[in-house]
C-alpha cells in the first residue's frame, strides 16, 4: 500500500493541473449538497426561533412578511408608519408588554433601531462592554458591528445622510456609544440601538439649534408665535450634556411614527384578545411571526425541493464526468500499465493505483469541503442576510 | 540459462504461430537475436522473460519452466532475474531519474524493505548513476533529459535489481552511433563483471562483432499461418 500510495502521489504532483480539476469536481460533489442543507436548515433554525421568541407584531396594514421582515429582521420596509400613541393604547390595555421600535436611518451600513429599554429584557440582551442607553445621543452596537467597525465604548458613529443635495433634509447625526451588547448570533448583533427620541433626531423629525430670541439677525420671521431662523443658524449635529436641553420637538409626539410595535402578552387569552382586535382594523393589523415565517419557509423549502433537483442532475452529471476521466486515465496509462506489467508488476496496478490517487483525492475533497462548510456556517448570518434581502 | 525446445506460441487474435524448434543460450553469454521488423523478435523476448506464455513447448529460464509457473511467480520471477530494456524506453513522466531507475522497489510487495535494505539500494542506484554519467540528474524528470541520457536512465533501471538475464529489445536501435557504443560497451561491462547473460534483439547488423554469439531468427525459427500448422 505504501508503494501504491507513494506512486499516486508522484502521479497527482506530476499533473497537477489534472489534480487541481479533479479537486474542484469532487470538492464542488461533496460541497454543494451539504451547503445547500446546511444554509437552509440554518435558515430555517434561526428564523423560527427569532419569530418564536416574539408572540405578536402590531403595525400598519399591508404586507405581513414586510412587518416582520422589518421587526425582527430590521429589513427595510414599504408599510406606513403607526402613531407612537398606539403604544400609550396597548399600554393602557394591560394585556402584555408593548416595545416601540422605529426604523429609519442607517449607519456606515448598519441599522439604527430606536427602542426602548424593555427590548433589551425581553431579547435577554446585555451590555459586555460599557454601560447601556441612558439618554439622548447615545448608542449601543451590536458585537458584530462593533467588531466590524472597530467600535468600542466612547467612541462616535455617524449616521449616514440620507440624501446630500437635499439641504433642508435631515442631518446627519453623530451617536455616542456607551456600550458594545454580548454576541447573541443572531440578528441584534448587526444593529445600533438609540432610544425612540435619538431615533426620531436622527430621522429630523427633532432638532437642536443655537437660541434664535435675542440674537440679531438670526430670526427670519415669525409665523403664529413661531420664530423661523434663517440659514445662519447653526443646527447641532451632536448631542452631548450641554446641548442636550436644546433638543426639541415640534408638534405632539403622540403623532410621531413607530415602525411597529413588538407585544409580549401576558396570557395567551391577551394574546388572542389583541389578535382578534386588531385582526379587523382597517388601518393596523396584529400578526403572529412564527405564522409567518413558517410561510415564508414553505415557499424556501419548494425552492430546496427545485435546487435539490437541479443539484441532483448536476452531481450527477458532475460524476459522471469524473468516472469518464479515471476511466480515461486508466487508458492513457495502458502503455505505462504494460511497461510495468513486463518489469513485474501486477496487471491491475494501473486500475489499483488510479483508484488509490481517487482516494486520495476524495480525502482532500472531503476535508476542503469540511472547511468551506466551516467557513459557511462563521458566515452564515451574511448569507441569511443576502438570502432575507 | 535459456533453454527452448519446440517452443510455438500465437496471439490470441493473429494469423500465424511462431515455431521455435530449438535454443540454447550459456549462462554468461552476449548473444544478439537479429531479424527483419515483424518476425517475432519481441515475442522472443516476451516468452523468455514470461510475459507470454506459449501453447507448447519447454521454455527453462535459470533453472524454472516458465510455462509451469503460476502468473504471480513469473511476475517475481521477472522482477528478480530479468532487467529488461524496452525499445520506446518507458520511463515514467512523473518520477525523477532517481525513481525511475528505483521503480522496481515499488513493484515488489515480496521483498522486506527495511532501512538497511533501502540504504543499500540508494547507494546501489546512485552507484549505477555515477557509472553512467548521469549522476548530476538524479533529481530531474525525463522530459528534461536528451534521448542518450534516457537511455542511460532506462539502462541503469534494467541492472538495479542485478539481474542475472538481461532482455534488451532493439535497445540501441533509435541511438546516434558513438550513444549506441557507449550503451554496448554498459550492457558489456555489467555483462562481463557479473557473469549475467545478455539477449539483445535488433534488427540493425552493425556492430555485431562484439556479441559472443548472433542468432538470425529467420534461420532458426518459423512463422505460419495457423492454417498451417505442422
Amino acid at each position: 500500500m505504501r508503494n501504491l500510495l507513494f506512486l499516486a502521489v508522484r502521479y497527482l504532483r506530476f499533473h497537477r493541473f489534472r489534480t487541481v480539476i479533479l479537486l474542484l469536481t469532487l470538492t464542488s460533489l461533496l460541497y454543494l449538497p451539504l451547503a445547500v442543507i446546511l444554509i437552509t436548515d440554518i435558515s430555517q433554525q434561526s428564523l423560527t426561533l427569532r419569530a418564536e421568541s416574539t408572540p405578536v407584531i402590531i403595525g400598519s396594514r399591508g404586507s405581513d412578511l414586510d412587518l416582520v421582515m422589518n421587526a425582527l429582521y430590521f429589513q427595510p420596509s414599504q408599510l406606513r408608519t403607526v402613531p407612537y400613541s398606539l403604544l400609550d393604547e396597548l399600554n393602557h390595555e394591560e394585556r402584555g408588554r408593548p416595545v416601540p421600535f422605529f426604523l429609519g436611518d442607517t449607519a456606515r451600513g448598519y441599522p439604527v433601531a430606536g427602542t426602548s429599554p424593555a427590548y433589551f429584557s425581553e431579547r435577554n440582551l446585555r451590555v459586555a462592554e460599557g454601560y447601556m442607553i441612558t439618554g439622548l445621543g447615545e448608542c449601543v452596537l451590536g458585537s458584530r458591528v462593533a467588531e466590524s467597525l472597530g467600535l468600542k465604548p466612547g467612541d462616535r458613529i455617524i449616521t449616514d445622510p440620507e440624501n446630500p443635495y437635499h439641504l433642508a433634509g435631515s442631518y446627519p447625526l453623530e451617536l455616542k456609544v456607551t456600550g458594545i451588547l454580548e454576541a447573541s448570533a443572531g440578528w441584534d448583533d448587526r444593529a445600533i440601538f438609540t432610544d425612540i427620541r435619538t431615533a426620531w433626531i436622527a430621522r429630523g423629525l427633532g432638532h437642536g439649534h443655537d437660541e434664535l430670541a435675542g440674537e440679531q439677525g438670526t430670526v427670519l420671521k415669525e409665523e403664529k408665535g413661531n420664530l423661523v431662523g434663517n440659514a445662519s443658524v447653526r443646527m447641532y449635529n451632536r448631542i452631548d450634556p450641554e446641548n442636550r436641553n436644546d433638543f426639541h420637538f415640534h408638534g405632539s409626539t403622540a403623532d410621531f411614527p413607530l415602525s411597529g410595535i413588538l407585544f409580549f402578552p401576558d396570557s395567551s387569552r391577551s394574546e388572542a384578545m389583541i389578535l382578534s382586535a386588531y385582526g379587523e382594523h382597517s388601518l393596523l393589523q396584529a400578526v403572529e411571526p412564527d405564522k409567518v415565517i413558517l410561510k415564508l419557509l414553505d415557499t424556501l423549502f419548494r425552492i430546496r425541493e427545485i435546487l435539490n433537483w437541479v443539484l441532483g442532475v448536476t452531481l450527477t452529471i458532475t460524476t459522471g464526468a469524473v468516472v469518464f476521466i479515471l476511466v480515461l486515465t486508466v487508458r492513457l496509462r495502458k502503455a505505462e500499465s504494460l511497461t510495468l506489467y513486463r518489469m513485474g508488476g501486477s496487471r491491475s496496478l494501473i486500475v489499483r493505483l488510479t483508484a488509490v490517487e481517487t482516494f486520495i483525492l476524495g480525502i482532500i475533497s472531503f476535508l476542503i469541503s469540511l472547511l468551506l462548510l466551516g467557513v459557511t456556517w462563521l458566515f452564515r448570518l451574511n448569507i441569511l442576510d443576502l438570502l432575507i434581502q | 540459462m535459456i533453454q527452448i525446445d519446440n517452443l510455438g506460441f500465437s496471439y490470441a487474435e493473429g494469423l500465424f504461430r511462431f515455431v521455435l524448434p530449438r535454443l540454447s543460450i550459456g549462462r554468461g553469454e552476449v548473444c544478439c537475436i537479429t531479424g527483419p521488423s515483424g518476425y517475432g523478435k519481441t515475442t522472443l523476448l516476451s516468452l523468455i522473460a514470461g510475459i507470454l506464455v506459449p501453447a507448447d513447448g519447454v521454455i527453462q529460464v535459470d533453472g524454472l519452466n516458465l510455462p509451469e509457473l503460476s502468473e504471480k511467480e513469473r511476475r517475481q520471477f521477472r522482477l528478480e532475474k530479468i532487467g529488461f530494456v524496452f525499445q520506446d524506453l518507458e520511463l515514467l513522466d512523473y518520477l525523477n531519474v532517481y525513481e525511475n531507475i528505483g521503480v522496481g522497489r515499488f513493484l515488489d510487495n515480496s521483498r522486506v524493505w527495511n532501512r538497511e535494505a533501502i540504504q543499500n539500494y540508494d547507494q546501489h542506484i546512485r552507484e549505477l548513476a555515477a557509472r553512467t554519467g548521469i549522476e548530476r540528474h538524479l533529481n530531474r524528470h525525463p522530459a528534461q533529459l536528451s534521448r542518450g541520457e534516457k537511455q542511460r536512465v532506462a539502462l541503469c533501471r534494467s541492472l538495479v535489481n542485478s539481474p542475472v538475464l538481461i532482455l534488451a529489445d532493439e535497445a540501441t536501435g533509435s541511438l546516434d552511433p558513438e550513444n549506441r557504443e557507449k550503451t554496448r560497451d554498459l550492457l558489456y561491462g555489467y555483462c562481463r563483471e557479473t557473469g549475467a547473460t545478455l539477449v539483445e534483439a535488433s534488427h540493425d547488423r552493425s556492430g555485431l562483432e562484439n556479441f559472443d554469439r548472433i542468432f538470425d531468427l529467420p534461420a532458426i525459427a518459423e512463422i505460419l499461418p495457423l492454417e498451417e500448422q505442422p
